[in-house]
């Protein structure tokens, strides 16, 4: 028994090693790759101007859903900022997903909205759609109320009542700078490849006043927890996502903003109402449907097309939204295993899907088993209290590089965070969250797994308050 | 051994780190004073160039001597011609005097970076620099599959905007398109900014791609045709082009000639026989090309596109029954009557997309001579729930007849769900 003991203890430290090793490596791998795009980017920039597509008749209408569902802290400020989006044409359509609050009538209210009717044409299957408001001011704002039938369900009725043939997804708590949607559209355009997705870079808009956010002057939040989110954010916007996009291995699209051709996400099936994470499981669907069908594809990602969206502020709601991000990357990469090691998807098959199953997936769990492992390994003599802290100084001091090289690459990109004293705190958190809130994601992470695998998951919902530090709207 | 590993790392990372750090802010700090210095300079060029403009004195040799030794007061004096004197009869004239043309030229044909070369190009076509066309051309020749220079040289050929911009366009474009550096959309884009005064030359154009079965760009080509107001020759040549029988040729043909305005008119016979094409947006464009140009007797011929299998066909070709108005309202309540409920959905919603609700309205009271016909299609609209009387309907705009019979309908439905 002890020398069975002994030996799983060393395969275990052994198998600890090479995952670091791994894990590192791939980190390693993408910011190095990040930071190339993001200097070419950055000189990019210097040339290349989106105010040709602005004044053109040419730029592709876009339709932006907004699912809402008891969001009445915050729909308006979200419906204000898309309708203000400078882009050529568009139309905004809010889906009441059978609110039990103000949602709809705020929006009544505030637009003068009235009543009429359309036909309905369900081309994706839906709950019943009630009735369509309409404001006679607004010509390109429609609101759909309809029987709740969860996000996905929303975005689909969305679809079926939008007319461009693309459609931008955004969330009801989320606000776009203005020109974001114009960012977005350019990289769809001017890729050779048929641009079929496409995401923007999700930042965090608590403690921000909305009007600065058109100024271009944001603040950082006073409160622990939204600032080292922002940490976060960053560092999977800034150097994951640009990683992965460079590589042509884009999996995740943040359902706070993305853009599809509506045409592909019809042909796909459109939004799966039995996916905890929809957003995520549209690209596993759309991968899948332009592979089979043997067509040229990109799923893209826009780096300076910014969306600001509010992040929970209490570790209650924090652990209830990443439980379910979790929970929602454990079902698509399930419901699409024989993407895993395909070659027929390259990128995405061969690597993206293997490091996020593999690799990601697996880290809080063994993190877990490391707080079980060490102090029995002490207890046999096997553990060298040296190696053991050298061990875990290497594992955070890794971690704060990787997350001051972030900053690093947000000081060279969109700079959004104009003030030394930003830079200072940023820095800091970036540092700090290695003691404590890291080890609360693993642990939130660990009840994920338990929930995916032992427990019928249902949708945790993360209250919005629309306050969280953000000043009202000064209409 | 493993330890002095891990010290070793942890050393490295920190040094990194503390790197990173400094990095950051010296970028920062240096940024910050460059700009300020550059904002500076700006207010300096402005009001020197307001003097020398004004005065339209083209002394400008001590200012070229200035910028030429400095590469912040070089970028600021560019900036402001470019921001403040764009439109000046002395713009470029000023800009070629300085040095611009002639240090982006010299970029644009010797330097390696590519994305050097895209930022001259893309000065040189702010500049609207006619004479560095040819340039342009050769430089986008040395890098066809390079997508972002690509790109830059098609929008900067369209600034300059001038016959032989687009002739190296057209060129161009083939061999473009064949290494995917250029997308379709940006093309069109591009090309859109020439027209219509340039239509002719795209015509002209789009021949020789198709002589040269370069189909990619023929497709290209007549997208951007197909956007561009018709002129006899586009007319006849779109007309032509049907005769291919080419799914996405005759649907951008047949998009041109639904623009064409309707006093000019054109031999219908190609755009009917593309009703029966197996490629339903092919139909649902020559439905859009035949809308208030077919007489009525002839749409009547091809009412089997009420059951077509694709919904768009069938909507637009009941939008183009409903534009016949009063005329076809016999027609309309046979569908009604009948038993296909696609083509009944159909005519229901283009009489809503058309506007023609109102008009259908008016005809009840007794004494129109559409009174039947146009109660049994306004019930059947109100059976299925697609008017909202309560919101939409001013019902007092009229004559109190014709409320009462239309008070009357609403009864027959609350009836009939009772």
């Amino acid at each position: 028994m002890h020398n069975f003991l002994l030996l799983s203890i060393l395969l275990f430290n052994a198998g600890v090693g090479v995952y670091y090793g791994l894990l590192n490596g791939v980190y390693s791998l993408l910011l190095t790759i990040a930071l190339i795009s993001v200097i070419r980017q950055a000189r990019k920039a210097k040339y290349v101007e989106d105010q040709l597509w602005l004044n053109s008749n040419e730029t592709p209408p876009v339709s932006i859903i907004i699912p809402a569902h008891n969001e009445e802290n915050v729909i308006l400020r979200t419906v204000e900022t898309a309708l203000s989006q400078e882009y050529p044409s568009f139309e905004v359509i809010v889906i009441n997903d059978g609110s039990t609050d103000s949602t709809l009538q705020k929006l009544i209210d505030t637009y003068r909205l009235q009543k009429t009717t359309l036909l309905y044409r369900d081309i994706l299957k839906t709950e019943a759609v009630h009735s369509f408001y309409y404001s006679k001011e607004i010509p390109n704002f429609l609101v759909l109320d309809k029987e709740q039938g969860g996000k996905a369900d929303a975005l689909n009725a969305g679809i079926n009542s939008s007319h461009y043939p693309y459609f931008c997804s955004v969330d009801s708590d989320s606000v776009l700078d203005p020109r974001a949607l114009l960012k977005m559209m350019v990289h769809v355009i001017e890729n050779p490849v048929p641009v079929i997705a496409c995401g923007g870079d999700v930042r965090v808009l608590n403690g921000m006043n909305h009007p600065e956010i058109t100024t271009n002057l944001p603040e950082l939040p006073n409160k622990t927890l939204p600032m080292f989110q922002i940490v976060e954010y960053l560092r999977s916007f800034l150097f994951g996502r640009i990683g992965w996009n460079a590589m042509n291995g884009s999996m995740i699209l943040s359902g706070a903003f993305s853009l599809f051709l509506k045409d592909a996400v019809i042909r796909s099936g459109g939004y799966s109402r039995d996916q905890v994470s929809e957003d995520l499981e549209i690209v596993f669907k759309l991968q899948k449907l332009y592979t089979h069908e043997n067509k040229p594809f990109k799923i893209s990602y826009a780096l300076d097309a910014i969306c600001w969206t509010e992040v929970p502020e209490s570790l209650h709601e924090l652990g209830r939204q990443r439980r379910r991000w979790q929970v929602g990357l454990f079902q698509a990469c399930w419901k699409h295993k024989s993407m895993m090691f395909n070659p027929r998807y390259k990128t995405v098959g061969l690597f993206a899907l293997p490091y996020f199953v593999l690799l990601e997936a697996p880290g809080a769990f063994i993190e877990l088993l490391g707080f079980i492992v060490m102090p029995l390994a002490y207890w046999l003599g096997l553990l060298s209290v040296e190696y053991f802290t050298l061990f875990l100084l290497f594992a955070i001091v890794y971690g704060i590089f990787l997350s001051s090289a972030t900053i690093l690459l947000e000081e060279m990109t969109i700079k959004r965070y104009p003030s030394w004293r930003h830079l200072i705190r940023l820095l800091s958190y970036g540092a700090l969250e290695h003691f404590g809130y890291r080890q609360l994601n693993a642990w939130w992470r660990i009840q994920a797994i338990y929930k995916f695998l032992f427990t019928s998951y249902t949708w945790e919902y993360v209250h919005k308050s629309g306050k969280s530090e953000t000043k009202p709207i000064q209409k | 051994m493993m330890q002095n590993i891990l010290i070793s790392l942890i050393a490295i990372i920190t040094v990194s780190i503390v790197g990173i750090i400094v990095t950051t802010f010296s970028r920062r700090w240096i940024h910050e004073k460059r700009f300020a210095r550059l904002d500076r300079l700006k207010i300096e060029y402005k009001e020197r160039l307001d003097h020398i403009l004004k005065n339209e004195s083209i002394s400008i040799a001590s200012l070229r001597q200035e910028i030429e030794s400095d590469p912040l007061r070089s970028e600021a004096l560019e900036e402001v011609m470019y921001r403040h004197y764009n439109e000046n009869f002395h713009f470029l004239s000023t800009i070629e005097a300085l040095g611009y043309i002639e240090k982006y030229q010299s970029t644009l044909s010797s330097h390696a970076s590519i994305q050097k070369k895209a930022f001259a190009a893309d000065r040189i076509g702010r500049f609207r620099h006619n004479g560095s066309v040819a340039l342009l051309e050769e430089s986008a020749r040395n890098a066809l599959k390079n997508t972002e220079f690509i790109n830059v040289i098609f929008k900067s050929l369209a600034l300059i905007a001038t016959d032989e911009a687009l002739k190296s366009i057209v060129v161009l474009l083939p061999d473009a398109l064949k290494h995917h550096s250029v997308s379709q959309k940006n093309a069109e884009m591009v090309l859109l900014t020439f027209s219509p005064k340039y239509l002719d030359l795209l015509l002209e154009a789009c021949s020789l791609y198709r002589i040269n079965a370069q189909k990619e760009a023929q497709l290209v080509m007549l997208d951007t045709i197909s956007r561009c107001s018709s002129s006899t020759h586009s007319i006849h040549y779109c007309l032509d082009i049907l005769q291919s029988g080419d799914a996405e040729l005759s649907v951008r043909a047949l998009r041109h000639l639904s623009n064409v305005s309707l006093e000019n008119s054109f031999d219908l016979s190609p755009v009917i026989q593309m009703l029966k094409h197996p490629k339903w947006f092919v139909r649902v464009q020559a439905i859009g090309v035949l809308k208030h140009r077919l007489e009525r007797d002839e749409a009547l011929k091809f009412l089997f596109l009420l059951e077509d299998s694709a919904w768009q066909v069938r909507r637009n070709f009941a939008e183009l029954l409903v534009s016949y108005g009063a005329n076809v309202l016999t027609m309309m309540v046979q569908i009604i009557q009948g038993n296909d409920n696609y083509a009944k959905e159909s005519i229901a919603e283009a009489i809503q997309m058309e506007g023609f609700f109102a008009e259908l309205l008016s005809y009840i009271s007794p004494e129109s001579a559409y009174y039947d016909n146009a109660k049994i299609i306004v019930q059947y609209l109100n059976n299925i729930g697609l008017i909202d009387w309560e919101n939409n309907i001013d019902l007092g705009a009229y004559p109190e007849l014709t409320r009462q019979t239309i008070t009357n309908l609403l009864a027959t439905k609350e009836n009939s769900h009772a």
